[in-house]
């Protein structure tokens, strides 16, 4: 099994802060909680990883563009 | 689709793609390697298959990407006014770009499995956050279930990638 990284409290810590900058831009408190939290070395490689895998899921081809022609763009 | 076709459809669009990604980041230098870049990944995933909306599968690429770059250029900036030690380490080596384009190909690849193995409700939410750009509360409502229930939903689907990735990674 190859859990490891995601029942890693950082990594799911990463994608909560990449989920909240997605709903609403992060105003300088939160941005500061951010910076502290990504003081710690760990925290900052989980960041990463969640950062890439948060790019790379939103390059993935919809299935309207694998099929029918959507309706309306994004 | 042919590489000259798809060579056309980006030329076609070019300064439009440029000037979109300088809104977003702010740089035309920026703007101009994240068109680059989205062309190498656009003509990566448009060699093996027709789809439907080339052009807004191109102005997509160009989107995510320009929103990372200036999500990690905030927080190189951040923490460089932070004083925080070793962020190099943490700044990935650039590849060459045969290894982007393999790198990205079957990246694409797993994610396009892993994706579709995921149960329906999970997949449309996650397809709607990543991929058309929603915000939890707008999947909610179309999906009609709660912001909460939104925010697991993605959640799962995005660990359920990350488990695809890393399981070949480590193969």
């Amino acid at each position: 099994m190859t859990d490891i990284e995601c029942g890693d409290a950082a990594w799911n810590q990463a994608v909560d802060w990449l989920m909240r900058e997605h709903e609403e831009s992060l105003d300088d408190a939160a941005r500061e909680a951010l910076i502290d939290w990504l003081a710690s070395p760990a925290h900052r490689k989980a960041y990463e990883q969640a950062r890439t895998l948060w790019l790379v899921t939103g390059l993935v081809p919809t299935s309207d563009e694998q099929s029918d022609p959507p309706s309306d763009d994004d | 689709m042919q590489d000259a076709q798809i060579l056309n459809l980006y030329t076609t669009h070019q300064r439009d793609l440029l000037s979109y990604a300088s809104s977003i980041v702010g740089d035309d230098g920026r703007a101009e390697d994240i068109a680059q870049d989205a062309y190498m990944r656009f003509s990566t995933a448009m060699s093996d298959e027709w789809r439907s909306n080339p052009v807004g599968y191109l102005f997509r690429i160009v989107r995510n990407l320009a929103l990372d770059c200036r999500r990690r250029a905030q927080f190189e900036k951040a923490l460089f006014s932070h004083n925080v030690d070793d962020i190099v380490e943490a700044i990935p080596a650039e590849k060459s770009a045969p290894e982007q384009e393999v790198m990205a190909r079957n990246e694409l690849e797993l994610l396009q499995e892993a994706m579709d193995e995921l149960p329906e409700r999970t997949r449309m939410a996650v397809e709607m956050h990543r991929l058309g750009g929603y915000k939890l509360r707008e999947i909610a409502a179309h999906m009609n279930i709660s912001v909460s229930m939104a925010q697991y939903l993605v959640k799962e689907g995005i660990k359920h990638c990350q488990r695809r990735l890393s399981s070949t990674a480590s193969a």
